[in-house]
């Protein structure tokens, strides 16, 4: 690593704030547009209407007279101090919602990417170095077919064989209430996180059979082969190590749309993570919830094709780092 | 005249090429009919897509109703016909719609450079990073439903790819010398943009929007699932698949998500099909 990939990586990392910043402007900006005041959501109509009822003594109380840029500073300023609020709809602090529903995500979806980068890299593999063979074929008709199924009709599928029909695992949810052994975990994970990394593993398979399948065609595999070196020794260590970059980098460009594309799943699955809290708070209007969920997510995403950057740098040295 | 034929010609070849790939023939034979049918809906069915009838609630699929009836007694073959016609514009319309945008934007940012190529560039950036199904939903929560907020949505969130695309084109032919030659003619800036550069990106261009088509549909349905997108009062294929949430319909009724179920899966697979089709006809390496 020389100097000037430490600076450019230096400066993609600074460039993460002014994009935090706007981000966070966004999504303020966009839920100061929409009608309704939050407060007369909280408030039990027959009292609103009452004429003894003192309206802006409330919204005085809630900081919401202040002018925009003030409710906007005074909202940053108490996120960086940890200070997330507390939900219009149950009261609860955010702070005690995200704790139980960021791991859930992250179970999820860490889950997802294993599933899908083991199954999606080995069938791929298989599929390019038997290539244009039955396998081959089978490879290639599954992996579109994931790709094109949706995940909610995949998701119903999956509950009528294995929960409905087989009754071997879970319609949804994730704990049994008293019951933390690891086999339900297991059993409430597996189906939701298959049908995430469903998709992804049609994708990174497409991807590391074309990438394998070009990579074959190169010079210096030729050279590889007339070396007289073994099959197994020209994959190991000549053909996969640059056939896989390409794919690692996809997988890391796809982390944030699955930690977003959660919110589908765990809708249909019933799965307490983030996307659920999304939704949940969009529907019941939710605004303090909605923002911090949504800047999450965000932070999340911004993060990962940062490290998606960094990993594209570090495995193929030949990428012009003054793009 | 001699630049039209050999242009014909060309097309030829590609429509050859095409051809050839036989998964790709029945997938555009299949995404027919389901355009056909979607189209012409009201000549295939008798039924009113918003008929009411409680006292055939639920039926399983027979003669009388194809694909059974729903918990009020709609038919669903028709709804899901009538449904093809929202979802499948909704995908077409989002899918070209941020094209042209994309399109326009990398001519103008391409062509011109300077501070406004920057300052696009820059908000490409921003819309790209930018987690999108999130983008999405707070769009949809700010603007409330609506087939129009779709588009909307669509639009302002799906035109990155293309102008990428198109900017790219623009620079790598910016200096050619057919260009300057262009430009000493007297051309205006507008017709050798429009006319004589941008025809060049037109294959990733189409490959792009064939395979946008796609994800739009997907992103529809699993808006109107989530009870998001389209309001449910209209039958789209999401909105009849929204049926499945309830999980005695999913036991119980499985026509009324199996149905919608396929009719989705079967249009992605064939558009995902086609557009891959088109990618390898269209690419001169190849």
């Amino acid at each position: 690593m020389n100097k000037d990939s430490l600076k450019h990586i230096l400066k993609k990392f600074l460039s993460l704030i002014p994009m935090l910043i706007l981000i966070s402007i966004v999504i303020f900006g966009a839920l100061q547009l929409t009608p309704g005041n939050p407060l007369t959501y909280q408030i039990p109509p027959e009292l609103l209407s009452s004429s003894t009822f003192d309206l802006e003594a409330y919204e005085k109380a809630m900081g919401l007279d202040a002018p925009v840029y003030v409710q906007y500073f005074r909202w940053i300023w108490n996120i960086l101090r940890g200070e997330l609020g507390y939900s219009l709809v149950s009261g609860a602090p955010i702070v005690n919602m995200l704790r139980t529903r960021l791991p859930a995500t992250m179970e999820l979806a860490l889950c997802g990417i294993l599933i899908s980068s083991v199954f999606g890299i080995c069938l791929g593999i298989l599929a390019a170095i038997k290539q244009n063979t039955l396998l081959d074929y089978g490879c290639t008709a599954l992996s579109v077919l994931a790709i094109s199924i949706p995940e909610f009709f995949m998701g119903i599928i999956g509950i009528t064989i294995f929960s409905l029909k087989l009754g071997w695992l879970p319609t949804g949810g994730r704990l049994v209430y008293g019951d933390n052994s690891f086999g339900t975990r297991l059993a409430h994970l597996i189906l939701p996180a298959v049908v995430m990394g469903l998709a992804l593993t049609g994708a990174l398979m497409r991807h590391t059979r074309g990438s394998l399948l070009d990579v074959l065609t190169r010079d210096y595999i030729k050279t590889a082969r007339s070396k007289g070196l073994s099959e197994r020794k020209v994959y190991l260590k000549h053909a996969f190590r640059n056939a896989l970059i390409p794919v690692t980098v996809l997988l890391c460009f796809r982390i944030p749309g699955l930690v977003g594309g959660s919110v589908v799943i765990e809708s249909v699955f019933g799965w307490p993570g983030m996307g659920g809290m999304l939704l949940d708070a969009i529907s019941g209007k939710d605004y303090p919830v909605v923002m911090i969920t949504a800047m999450i997510i965000a932070f999340v995403t911004l993060i990962a094709s940062f490290l998606a950057d960094l990993f594209t740098m570090l495995l193929d040295p030949r990428v012009d780092i003054e793009r | 005249m001699k630049n039209k034929k050999s242009r014909n010609t060309q097309g030829m070849r590609q429509w050859k090429k095409f051809k050839r790939n036989k998964m790709a023939v029945i997938a555009l034979i299949v995404l027919g009919i389901l355009i056909f049918a979607s189209a012409f809906a009201p000549l295939l069915t008798s039924y009113d897509p918003e008929a009411i009838s409680l006292t055939e609630r639920t039926l399983a699929p027979s003669k009388t109703h194809l694909l059974g009836t729903d918990k009020v007694g709609r038919d669903v073959f028709t709804r899901l016909l009538y449904g093809g016609r929202i979802s499948i514009l909704i995908g077409l319309t989002g899918a070209l719609g941020g094209a042209i945008i994309g399109a326009a934007l990398g001519c103008l940012g391409g062509y011109f450079g300077g501070l406004l190529d920057r300052f696009l560039l820059r908000l490409s950036e921003l819309f790209t990073t930018f987690p999108q199904t999130i983008l999405v939903l707070i769009l949809v929560a700010f603007m409330g439903q609506g087939v129009w907020n779709l588009f909307i949505v669509f639009w302002c969130t799906g035109w990155m790819g293309t102008y990428r695309m198109t900017r790219a084109k623009i620079l790598s032919l910016r200096e050619e010398t057919y260009v300057l030659a262009c430009q000493a003619f007297g051309i205006s800036n507008r017709s050798i943009m429009f006319r004589h550069i941008l025809p060049n990106a037109a294959g990733p261009v189409i490959v792009n929007i064939t395979l946008s088509t796609a994800g739009y549909v997907l992103q529809e349905s699993a808006l109107s699932f989530l009870g998001l997108g389209v309001p449910s009062s209209t039958p789209t294929w999401g909105n009849i698949f929204n049926a499945a949430k309830a999980l005695d319909v999913v036991q119980a009724y499985p026509w009324l998500w199996l149905a919608p179920g396929i009719a989705i899966s079967l249009f992605v697979l064939s558009v995902n099909i086609i557009g891959d089709g088109l990618r390898d006809a269209l690419d001169p390496n190849q």
